[in-house]
């Protein structure tokens, strides 16, 4: 009985406060990384590809920073659809392709949005 | 490949982990709860084994959380027979007084070759020996012969017995158990002695040494042609263990 009372005590907490981490912190990498996707789209708009670049080149660094450790909680498929993206966007800058680097930028952010899908508790998720 | 040796070992163990903590009734007679835990738990530690892809996590938390469900669904029992009725049902009793409960039958969906299957699974041939035969919450069955059928006690001859309790290993594969000499408030040194008038010098030579409540010790060295003894070594009064 009281190994079981003491299962609960311990792993009861450990669960919801690594549930709550893990939703909490890929959210704030997922917000980061949209803001800086509104940079890149911006810069583009106004006409000032370096701009775009130098945002674009900074996302990669974040990303490569926040990359290992979100793949502790996100499946590998939505980590690796963002650094596809990423490297589109990065790819169109590259070779001035306009349109490139705004189709890939709206996939890019749709693929950080959804980082945090899984993790969010919504009725969709739970049913 | 490493990768997926390594994720298998550490889903493995946790899966080990958690099914231990989950105590003895997980592994042996299992009520309907444990059982849908026991499938589940399978299958979560064999989607993240497979794919890579999957954090191992995916398989962790869930095990982790079945092992919380599981818990506090085992206390809620202990502590409300209400919850227990509920959650495991309650045992049917299919035979009672060497009568088969028909309407029992067929509230349990059990036909009468399930109940004589179960019945010869439990060593009975002749349906007319039963006295009782309980369908457990677990689905397994409990026979009980009528007393005619049933084999002579010492109570029936009227005969006084003995404490008969779990013997003591003493001596496992060569191995002196110094926590089992303690229990029965013996010592090496008596151990040694014991052994060696019986032939057998060391105790590594020795496969198993076990001490019955009646002071009986049963002992079978190692080898091709392994030596067997069994004497009394200790006075029964003096096994109080």
């Amino acid at each position: 009985m009281r190994q079981k009372v003491l299962s609960i005590a311990v792993a009861l907490p450990l669960v919801v406060v690594m549930g709550l981490w893990t939703m909490s912190a890929a959210q704030r990498v997922s917000e980061q990384g949209q803001a800086m996707v509104d940079e890149i789209e911006a810069a583009m708009r106004a006409g000032e590809p370096e701009s775009a670049c130098a945002a674009a080149r900074a996302l990669e660094e974040t990303w490569e920073k926040w990359e290992a450790a979100l793949q502790l909680w996100v499946c590998h498929e939505d980590t690796d659809q963002v650094r596809e993206k990423l490297l589109l966007v990065l790819c169109g800058l590259e070779n001035d392709d306009r349109g490139m680097v705004m189709e890939n930028a709206a996939l890019l952010r749709e693929a950080l949005t959804h980082l945090h899908h899984r993790d969010d508790v919504t009725w969709s998720n739970v049913f | 490949m490493l990768t997926v040796l390594l994720r298998a070992t550490i889903l493995f163990l946790s899966a080990v982990f958690v099914v231990r903590l989950m105590g003895k009734r997980q592994v042996g007679q299992l009520q309907p709860y444990e059982l849908v835990i026991a499938i589940m738990i399978a299958e979560l530690a064999a989607t993240p084994m497979e794919d890579v892809g999957v954090p191992l996590l995916y398989g962790i938390v869930p095990m982790l959380t079945l092992l919380i469900l599981h818990s506090a669904f085992s206390v809620a029992c202990v502590k409300n027979q209400r919850l227990r009725e509920f959650l495991n049902g309650m045992p049917s009793v299919l035979i009672r007084r060497g009568v088969i409960q028909k309407a029992e039958l067929l509230r349990s969906c059990y036909n009468l070759n399930d109940l004589l299957e179960e019945l010869r699974a439990c060593g009975v041939l002749n349906p007319a020996e039963v006295g009782t035969a309980v369908l457990e919450t677990s689905g397994k069955m409990s026979v009980f012969p009528k007393s005619a059928y049933r084999p002579v006690t010492p109570m029936d001859l009227q005969l006084e017995t003995g404490y008969e309790g779990i013997p003591l290993i003493l001596v496992q594969d060569g191995d002196v158990d110094r926590r089992n000499l303690r229990r029965g408030g013996l010592d090496e040194a008596w151990l040694q002695k014991t052994l060696a008038a019986q032939g057998f010098p060391d105790a590594r030579q020795v496969l198993l040494a076990s001490l019955d409540t009646g002071g009986m010790l049963f002992v079978q060295g190692k080898g091709e042609k392994p030596r067997l003894k069994i004497f009394r070594a200790l006075a029964p009064e003096k096994a109080v263990w």
